[in-house]
């Protein structure tokens, strides 16, 4: 049994090819099955009198799995050849390599074997551009690939592609039968075969005449075989069945896959053997140094060149061309891994939208995964009051399964979209997946149809297709952006009114955060206008742009970038300094806030009250924490209120260890200046020998290991600490305690080994 | 909506994750992986230490199970296969036992060849790859696919192995039911009084010894039909192993947990009078109290329940509350991969006794006195006033860590379940 793979460029004829050499098989009495490979499914038809076969793909998206049979796909053509046809979906949409996947996965589970057959020819689709299509390469498949090409270049160029595509799938034994030379009739289409051939070290199997009789015998949906057995080209076809015959015994003819470089096709081919000047667009030509420059013409296309007819060239080592720099790096750059997906991201930002649906286009484990955390923040962040029925933002999972994956998935979502609208959603976004994105759905397409088809609502597609966007934080700003559509730009701001931004969608203290700034500016006479972006809706995003002033939750980069875009887009007023943590920050903060609003009133009294509250609270504490050794590991450089804290207390700062990051972050250096060690890189190891020789009687983490050593308290930073003035004293109180609570505690001796 | 249930991609990374010695190898972005490992590392933690600092080699991103290869949107266009391969190399050196590829959604669509990379670093018997992870499918199809792909990478000895008449196979509990280790425990508690012992637990908390060994058991019991029939039918074709499923599907309720152990021991021709007995004992305890909060309440005769869960689970909870508590379903909503037997009985017992209307009836449309669903359904049921008191009887969870191995199936389970409706009853 032997199992054959036929690729070669677009349109050159291997379908053709296939079925004639099938029919010629046949009538050798062999065992034949035919498999086509290409969303066309045309390579049968010459078996089957011109008739066209239900594909694969289409009967499993028609019948259910439970009743599928092999008998519905395998039809008998010519001869007792057995017809497959795998399918695909329509040009320009969908994924025809996964279809290709697909089908094969069926043609295995309804037991289609190769074994019960003695020649198995899959012929493939002209471009191998994915995957997919190179399924008939897998070492469980094709044992033989048979590359067919004319003598035109683009041609030979596939060739010489494919060639390039087997190596990748070759390990030791070679794969490649040899050349099926299926005439244009060019001149000297002859010699550039068998240069090209003698080149990539493959012998030329046959040399398919261009012949009127292919043309005859396919209006009657017929081969060579059957239609005109005596012909010329029917012969070459026995003889290349006879071929096959001899392959299938003897492998040793097989060869392996030698490509050339692309210069060496040109030199081969073209007679070229300079690359042509180019020029990035807007510059000055480069210089043309080299004279007689043997640039490819037309004329000398259809010429008699001297070096053509003298002969098949023997190919020469390709000269070393003139390198034209590049703007573009030959190696590719290391990337960080990303962190989470864009698709998150973004249906994070736009589920705080409570008024408005989020279609979520993908396969339901997407959907899953980010809603479950969604909801988690939502049913426990305070967003939702026992027995209090709130708005639930509505998530619609389109929910594609495989059909949709290949034959595209547009059509489920206008679908899904027309059905948020019709429940009364009127603003609705629309985000996409990976699955989405690789197979091209262009929801914008489907987002304009649903807004010109429903008057009066909002359909608003974002530029996110999963990980192909990029992490999770890229997808959280294309989401804000796209929420920013619907600010009014019109408005004008009013005094007494802020907008706060950058605030956290999976905290758990975000709601006490809130309440707790709410508070200070009630001091101040301001209160909030819009929360960008948390549990807000439609209207106050409308009058976004009432606010006089915009404060930021958070001053990492992340925050920094979306008030960049909300600055520039908006012309927008903020505060530069983030929500306050600790007395410090909040003494700042407070004190500078109130002079950009209301310059010239006086705020002390009220600094005055809060750092007398402060000072008397720490004060309780101080007697257990004087004169105690810390050591602070943690992800981030911004814990000035950590450290402040520490130094309220008296205690005393070792050391301060950074933690790599597992997603390439770079530390931004804050905490440079200080007057204690500070080391990045921080690891596991690092800790442990730090706490052996420094000696700390606390050790400050994000997380505390749940092994012991004697004398030395652990505790872990909050990840998200209390904001105001007061957050230090949360500290203060646990460490006091802490520090008088048993430094290993029983449980700790129960474990550490493997669970 | 808000509340979505698991897809076969869940269920085949956990599939796999249930083995005791066998570690997932995702092919995919970070973004499909973080909340696998951690779902994997809550409901069957291996490591003792939960700190990312301990868990910092490659492809591992800080956590302790489910390693991937950290796709990006670069990959899927020119390939993953560099990047597996190093994975491999790495994950292969640090893990022992089995490795099992899944691809993530993205990365089955790419077509990469990952078998060549395990073929070429010659892992064939240790490694297999999952192509397709089911794109939408329900989770317990997930589940099946990949117990069958192992199923069938193991190779498992000839057929015509001696039956061990003492031993029987768990088969479709998952890592995604909840308490699935108190469930173990309980079934063989359960089993042991019928003098049997339990080998493979297909897939939770298993090793590959006890699947390698499994094709000898006298029967097999399915626990959780969605995930259990077509690993069964396997198993029937390839030993000739008996399957025995309950009729109520899951084994919950004391007349399900019955049938089961009755079926058992017919088709093992064993008596099952001390099954039995254990069973009329809690039965005792039961009515004890049962019966002292019935005289002063009247209850729990006539509250009403609703139900959102797979089939299995929806089915001998709605047939034990009625006919054991008499209550009264008001909504019955079952998930995606629902076994369709099990949903045709269901449907024809709601009609048979005159709660048609309940029957694929949403529990936010209902106001129950009790509610048993997953732990979000739960709490958004409870926020918008259409249930007094939930018992979360699936995943994902409202965060409740439990010490004490705890279970819904069996007599044990059938207590709880009791303990918990009762005072759900009583507080309202």
């Amino acid at each position: 049994m032997i199992q054959i793979a036929l690729y070669g460029k677009g349109g050159i004829g291997k379908s053709t090819i296939s079925a004639n050499l099938s029919a010629a098989l046949a009538d050798l009495k062999k065992r034949v099955l035919q498999v086509g490979c290409d969303p066309k499914h045309d390579s049968t038809r010459l078996l089957l009198g011109g008739a066209v076969i239900p594909t694969v793909l289409d009967y499993m998206h028609e019948t259910p799995q439970e009743v599928q049979q092999l008998e519905a796909l395998v039809f008998e053509g010519y001869g007792g050849t057995a017809c497959v046809e795998a399918g695909g979906p329509k040009p320009g949409i969908g994924c025809a390599g996964r279809g290709i996947l697909s089908s094969f996965e069926a043609l295995k589970r309804l037991g289609l074997k190769a074994s019960s057959f003695d020649v198995v020819l899959y012929d493939v689709l002209g471009d191998v551009v994915c995957g997919g299509f190179a399924v008939p390469l897998r070492k469980e498949y094709a044992d033989a690939v048979f590359l067919v090409t004319s003598g035109e270049y683009m041609a030979l160029y596939a060739a010489n592609n494919i060639l390039r595509g087997i190596r990748n799938f070759e390990d030791a034994a070679p794969r490649v039968a040899g050349i099926i030379f299926n005439r244009r009739g060019l001149f000297a289409e002859e010699e550039r075969i068998f240069a090209f051939a003698r080149a990539v070290g493959l012998p030329v199997l046959a040399s398919i005449p261009r012949d009127e009789i292919f043309s005859q015998a396919e209006k009657t949906g017929k081969t060579l075989a059957e239609a005109f057995p005596s012909s010329t080209p029917a012969s070459i076809f026995r003889e290349l069945a006879k071929y096959v015959e001899t392959l299938e015994k003897d492998r040793s003819l097989l060869h392996p896959a030698k490509p050339l470089d692309d210069l060496e096709l040109e030199a081969l081919v073209l007679g070229r053997r300079e690359r042509p000047c180019i020029k990035p667009l807007g510059t000055d030509p480069a210089p043309d140094k080299k004279t007689g420059t043997e640039l490819y013409s037309s004329r000398q296309e259809n010429s008699h060149s001297t070096e053509i007819s003298s002969g098949i060239h023997e190919t020469k080592p390709a000269e070393t061309p003139e390198e034209v720099s590049t703007p573009f790096p030959t190696a590719y750059p290391f990337r960080p891994p990303l962190y989470g997906c864009a698709f998150s991201g973004a249906a994070t930002a736009t589920f705080q939208v409570r008024d408005a649906a989020t279609v979520l286009h993908g396969p339901r484990s997407c959907t899953h995964i980010t809603a479950d955390a969604l909801a988690c923040s939502f049913l426990r962040g305070g967003g939702i009051n026992a027995g209090e029925v709130k708005q639930v933002p509505g998530l619609l999972p389109t929910d594609m399964k495989e059909e949709e994956v290949i034959f595209g998935g547009l059509e489920k979502l206008e679908s899904k979209i027309e059905e948020a609208i019709s429940a009364g959603w009127q603003t609705v976004f629309v985000v996409n997946t990976c699955p989405g994105g690789i197979i091209g759905d262009d929801i914008r397409e489907a987002a304009s149809r649903a807004e010109a088809h429903f008057l009066g609502a909002r359909v608003i597609p974002l530029p996110v297709e999963g990980v192909l966007t990029g992490d999770f934080s890229t997808g959280l700003l294309e989401g804000y952006k796209r929420v920013a559509d619907l600010i009014d730009p019109s408005v004008k701001p009013e005094r007494g009114l802020v907008n706060i931004i950058g605030e956290r969608s999976f905290s758990l203290r975000e709601e006490e955060h809130f309440r707790t700034i709410e508070g200070m500016l009630k001091k101040l006479g301001y209160r909030v206008n819009c929360r960008f972006l948390k549990g807000t809706d439609t209207f106050s995003l409308r009058s976004f742009k009432k606010a006089e002033i915009n404060l930021l939750a958070f001053g990492d980069p992340e925050t920094r970038t979306l008030q960049a875009y909300l600055s520039g887009r908006f012309k927008l007023e903020f505060f530069e300094l983030p929500f306050p943590v600790g007395f410090r920050e909040s003494s700042i903060w407070v004190k500078t806030l109130a002079e950009r609003l209301l310059p010239g009133k006086d705020f002390s009294p009220l600094l005055q009250e809060q750092e007398e509250l402060y000072r008397a609270e720490i004060a309780k504490y101080t007697p257990h924490l004087l004169g105690k050794r810390v050591l602070v590991v943690s992800y981030t450089e911004e814990i000035d209120w950590i450290l402040d804290t520490i130094r309220d207390l008296g205690m005393e700062i070792i050391k301060v260890g950074i933690s790599v990051s597992f997603f390439g972050r770079v530390s931004p250096g804050l905490l440079s200046r200080e007057d204690f060690p500070v080391e990045r890189d921080y690891t596991d190891e690092k800790r442990a020998k730090d706490v052996r020789t420094l000696m700390p009687d606390l050790v400050l983490s994000n997380y505390a290991p749940s092994g012991h050593e004697e004398g030395v308290h652990y505790d872990t930073i909050p990840s998200s600490p209390q904001v105001g003035f007061l957050s230090g004293l949360e500290l203060a109180k646990r460490w006091s305690t802490l520090l008088r609570l048993p430094v290993v505690e029983g449980w700790k001796y129960d474990g550490g080994e493997e669970c | 909506m808000l509340i979505f249930s698991h897809d076969a991609f869940t269920g085949s990374i956990l599939a796999a994750e249930g083995i005791k010695d066998a570690t997932v190898i995702l092919n995919g972005p970070t973004g499909c992986k973080l909340y696998h490992s951690f779902l994997s590392d809550r409901q069957f933690p291996r490591k003792s230490s939960h700190d990312p600092l301990a868990f910092q080699d490659e492809f591992y991103f800080g956590q302790p199970r489910v390693p991937c290869t950290g796709l990006d949107g670069e990959d899927y266009i020119r390939g993953s296969l560099e990047k597996f391969e190093r994975a491999l190399t790495a994950i292969a050196a640090k893990e022992k036992g089995l490795l099992m590829v899944i691809n993530s959604p993205g990365a089955s669509l790419v077509g990469d060849d990952l078998e060549s990379v395990i073929k070429k670093a010659r892992m064939q018997d240790r490694c297999f790859v999952v192509e397709n992870p089911g794109l939408s499918l329900p989770a317990a199809r997930g589940f099946e696919n990949v117990a069958l792909a192992l199923l069938e990478h193991m190779k498992l000895r000839s057929p015509h192995l001696p039956v061990n008449p003492k031993k029987v196979n768990l088969i479709g509990l998952s890592l995604l039911h909840k308490h699935w280790e108190g469930s173990v425990t309980e079934m063989k508690r359960l089993l042991s009084f019928l003098g049997l012992e339990v080998g493979a637990v297909f897939l939770a908390g298993t090793s590959l010894n006890e699947i390698k060994e499994s094709g000898d058991a006298a029967c097999n019991i399915v626990l959780f039909p969605e995930y259990g029939r077509r690993i069964v039918e396997w198993y029937r074709k390839s030993f000739g192993t008996p399957a025995v499923l309950s009729p109520l599907g899951a084994p919950i309720g004391f007349d399900a947990s019955e049938s089961l152990l009755r079926e058992v021991a017919t088709v093992l021709n064993i008596d099952p009078a001390p099954a039995l007995a254990e069973i009329r004992k809690a039965r005792k305890a039961s009515y004890r109290q049962i019966s002292r909060f019935y005289s002063f309440s009247g209850l729990p005769k006539g509250a009403s329940f609703s139900i959102r869960a797979e089939s299995s689970l929806a089915l001998p909870l709605t047939h034990w509350l009625y006919t054991y508590l008499g209550m009264a379903p008001l909504a019955v909503k079952l998930l995606p991969g629902s076994d369709p037997e099990a949903a045709d009985f269901l449907k024809a017992f709601l009609e048979e006794k005159g709660f048609c209307e309940a029957w694929d009836r949403n529990p936010s449309l209902e106001s129950a006195d009790i509610a048993l669903a997953d732990g979000h359904t739960l709490q958004l049921l409870k926020a918008k006033g259409c249930c007094k008191a939930g018992i979360e009887i699936a995943l994902p969870e409202e965060g409740y860590i439990h010490l004490i191995p705890k279970t819904y199936l069996g007599v044990s389970g059938a207590l709880l379940l009791l303990e918990e409706i009762i005072n759900g009853l009583r507080s309202n």
